[in-house]
């Protein structure tokens, strides 16, 4: 159990829904970010991440259940709530008329914690141009800036929707070390579709499909319970019927059945792949990337049930 | 408060340029008003007519800015940065109340100091006039602007809305036209103007605190509609027999009307009728008889009955008439449209008639007597007056309001005041003196930009019939009895005339009214103005304040 575990949540949904006329955006979503987490929300495009993130900002109200975040049931999140939360968003519109400076020292008297050192900091490691116009910068420019603003006053949660969203690698790498030096006295909610982006300092992460929550644990936890396992055998091998459930992709090549495990067990493993194969001539046991783990969910989600 | 100051800074560098042309604009016509009331209007047409498009501009240029400041934090969309950040929304509101409280109305109500400056008119006892003028544009102009930003996310969207409100309203204006007697109740107008001052409210108060555009809009609309359903619902006949009711012994008619049979209009000779796109005008002649030589009736409203040979009835609906009966007049005209279709198949045909009159009946106070001295007059209420003889009129300018009720009368023509031949060779005068009257309400001040009125006080005298009047020149030395004339009740006066034919009352050009009648040859002027300034009417001490 991490330190995280035991606090309160930041972030907290029961039976979350919204509907866009027939459409169900989020189906009685029960879902919660430890304080002190970096949690990644993923899932496709369509999956419903940005409708979570706009009903915890109240920017769009639930059709059912609660959710709260910082405690605050997310209907009553506004005015001086958001001293305490910084949120990005890849569509947000900025006040293109500001200057980059202008807009940080228009800013900065909302928060009685703006640290103005932070600030520069910001600023210098963000490479921004303070005396542009926001309407005038790229838009990995303006997510910089945004971040900067959503930063400098040392917010307890940070939400971000789709901050990395056709940015390049140069601004995905600084905003991403920009996020986790703050991830250290913050909680971060992020939201992407694209999981190699979050893979490197998320500690949570959660799968979002459809509007259903399919997968929401600790990274290290997901890490270990996926495996590739390569079974190699003397002859020829089928992939026989019946096996586990948590056996997923299973395909035979020659000798070799390679197959994917979402339940790694180290100890009952070996024992489990004799009862079902037989004798087995040589067996590895490989880490699964973050991205074969989701094609797994994602298609573990679509099965016809 | 620091909250508020911040984004007020904030909009004055984001709205500086919006800001400076309604400031502008603002100066010039300032600049313009004093050149407007001395008559040195500019005359090159494109700049003249930009000059007097003046208030259209400002209050274009106002609404134009209140969007600017609104929209500069939508309230509208879910993409607004400013949504996620500590705005609190009241101290949002507050700053944009507070920006256009600095750049419309400090600005307004310096400019309209500078004004009154300028007319040489008394600063403190105009300010609740001022006070009052502000308010109105409060509710006429800022707040109806204000919900209008509010739900529309940007100035293009603001402007189609305008234009769609602008057509409903029009809309609404056509169906008001379409329902009988719509125009007779003041009630329902107040009643409007509530309804939608409660709507803009509720929406601008919807927006800031919960920013729920869709349910906004529906209030709009839910107020448009409602507002039509009044108008159309509304038992306006009911109404006007509450409001005009029936005399009693404690309201008894003010004056006699007798319908007056000898006379009508001559149709032969090339004279033609005289109708106006589908209808025809109707003037019925009444005898007036028994006023009392205080007393002002203001002839409302008149409605015809008439009962076809067929048995079938007829009935109009309340026409508005604007006509003051006072002591000396002997006789009335109120006129009624027809539409011509029905008009044309009845005209020659006997029909049972009965006519109804809405009246107003005022008491004159005392009068004060006021003489012309050169080009000057003043008038009560610090009203001065410029004798502008070509035009038959006094110039007159006052502050924030225009005196009324007011009731001025002058023997006229006079032996100084002559009046051009055409106007003496039509016919010989009336007996009753020529009279200025303005019975409306005293509501302080008027809505407008400049706190100076400026409007025109024109005599007119009747010729013999009482049928036309012709307005009359003043002049230096010319005696004005001006009173105040105050309300007493209303009632309403029916009268049968049983069988009358409509051809006989329809006017012609020119006009010619039969049989003849003995005119008497003209005369010097009759004693009808030392009737009016009796010892009744003038008391030793004026009433109204000269200084």
């Amino acid at each position: 159990m991490s330190w995280y575990s035991i606090r309160a949540n930041a972030i907290q949904t029961e039976a979350l829904t919204k509907r866009f006329g027939r459409v169900n955006a989020l189906d009685g979503l029960d879902f919660c970010v430890p304080q002190g987490a970096v949690n990644a929300l993923v899932g496709p495009n369509g999956a419903g991440k940005t409708t979570l993130i706009k009903i915890l900002m109240n920017i769009f109200r639930a059709s059912s259940g609660n959710a709260s975040v910082l405690g605050v049931n997310s209907r009553k999140v506004s005015g001086k709530a958001f001293e305490s939360i910084g949120y990005v968003s890849e569509n947000q519109q900025l006040p293109g008329w500001m200057r980059v400076g202008s807009f940080l020292a228009y800013l900065r008297p909302f928060y009685p914690t703006w640290d103005n050192q932070l600030e520069t900091q910001l600023v210098q490691s963000l490479d921004l141009p303070l005396d542009r116009k926001l309407k005038q910068l790229s838009r990995g420019m303006r997510m910089k800036a945004a971040l900067a603003s959503a930063l400098a006053f040392r917010p307890k949660l940070i939400v971000l929707d789709e901050p990395f969203s056709g940015l390049d690698p140069m601004v995905r790498d600084e905003l991403g070390k920009a996020l986790l030096e703050r991830a250290a006295d913050s909680t971060v909610f992020l939201s992407s579709h694209d999981l190699a982006e979050i893979e490197d300092f998320a500690t949570h992460i959660a799968y979002l499909d459809s509007g259903r929550l399919q997968v929401s644990e600790e990274m290290a936890s997901l890490n270990a319970r996926f495996r590739e396992v390569a079974l190699t055998f003397d002859v020829p091998a089928a992939v026989p019927p019946n096996l586990s459930a948590n056996w997923h992709q299973t395909s035979a090549s020659g000798s070799v059945v390679r197959f994917v495990d979402s339940a790694f067990n180290p100890e009952s493993i070996r024992g489990e792949i004799a009862q079902r194969f037989g004798p087995v001539s040589d067996v590895t046991f490989s880490r699964v990337s973050l991205r074969a783990i989701f094609l797994v969910l994602a298609k573990g989600s679509r099965r016809p049930s | 408060m620091n909250q508020i100051l911040h984004i007020i800074r904030k909009d004055v560098r984001q709205h500086w340029p919006e800001i400076l042309v309604s400031l502008a604009v603002l100066v010039v016509f300032v600049w313009y008003q004093p050149r407007k009331w001395t008559g040195q209007v500019i005359s090159m047409r494109f700049v003249g007519g930009m000059l007097n498009a003046l208030p259209a501009l400002i209050f274009l240029s106002w609404a134009f800015l209140i969007a600017r400041l609104v929209q500069g934090e939508s309230l509208v969309g879910d993409r607004q940065f400013w949504i996620t950040r500590p705005y609190a929304w009241y101290k949002l509101l507050a700053a944009k109340l507070l920006a256009v409280l600095l750049f419309i109305h400090v600005p307004l109500l310096i400019g309209q100091i500078v004004l009154l400056k300028m007319g040489n008119f008394p600063l403190i006892s105009s300010l609740p006039g001022l006070i009052q003028i502000h308010f109105m544009f409060i509710v006429i102009l800022v707040l109806p602007s204000l919900a209008l930003a509010a739900v529309t996310s940007g100035i293009g969207q603001a402007a189609l809305a305008l234009l769609i409100l602008f057509l409903l309203l029009l809309g609404i204006a056509g169906i008001s036209s379409l329902v009988p007697n719509s125009g007779m109740s003041d009630d329902v107008d107040g009643v409007q103007a509530i309804l939608f001052l409660a709507a803009t409210v509720t929406v601008i108060t919807i927006q800031y605190v919960y920013r729920k555009a869709v349910l906004a809009r529906l209030i709009i609309a839910g107020a448009l509609i409602a507002g039509v359903l009044i108008l159309v619902l509304t038992p306006y006949e009911t109404m006007v027999r509450h409001d005009y009711p029936l005399p009693t012994n404690d309201h008894p008619l003010p004056a006699q009307f007798t319908f007056d049979r000898t006379l009508t209009f001559a149709h032969e000779g090339g004279r033609t009728p005289r109708w106006f796109g589908d209808e025809v005008e109707i003037e019925m002649p009444f005898q007036v008889e028994g006023l009392g030589d205080k007393s002002v009736v203001q002839l409302h409203a008149v409605k015809l009955d008439l009962v076809l040979p067929s048995g079938e009835r007829w009935t109009s609906h309340w026409h508005l008439v604007s006509g003051a009966i006072s002591y000396g007049r002997t006789r009335v005209w109120p006129s009624i449209s027809v539409e011509k279709k029905f008009y044309d198949t009845i005209k020659d045909t006997p029909v049972k008639a009965e006519v109804s009159l809405l009246l107003r009946f005022f008491q004159l106070s005392a009068a004060a007597s006021i003489k012309v001295a050169g080009d000057t007059a003043l008038l009560p209420g610090n009203a001065r007056c410029l004798n502008n003889i070509s035009n038959d009129w006094l110039h007159c300018f006052s502050a924030l309001k225009r005196p009324k009720p007011v009731f001025i009368v002058a023997e006229l023509p006079n032996s100084e005041c002559s009046v051009t031949k055409e106007a003496t060779a039509q016919e010989s005068w009336a007996d009753s003196p020529a009279t200025y009257w303005d019975l409306g309400a005293d509501n302080g001040a008027e809505f407008d930009l400049s706190p100076i009125q400026d409007f025109s006080v024109a005599l007119s005298r009747f010729y013999f019939f009482e049928d036309h009047e012709i307005r009359l020149p003043v002049c230096s030395g010319t005696q004005l009895l001006v009173s105040k004339p105050e309300f007493q009740y209303s009632v309403r006066d029916k009268i049968s005339l049983s069988e009358i034919r409509l051809a006989n009352y329809h006017p012609t050009y020119p006009r010619k009214i039969v049989p003849p009648i003995q005119r008497p040859a003209p005369s010097a002027p009759s004693d009808t103005l030392s009737r009016n300034s009796g010892p009744a009417l003038v008391p030793s001490k004026l009433k109204y304040d000269h200084n």
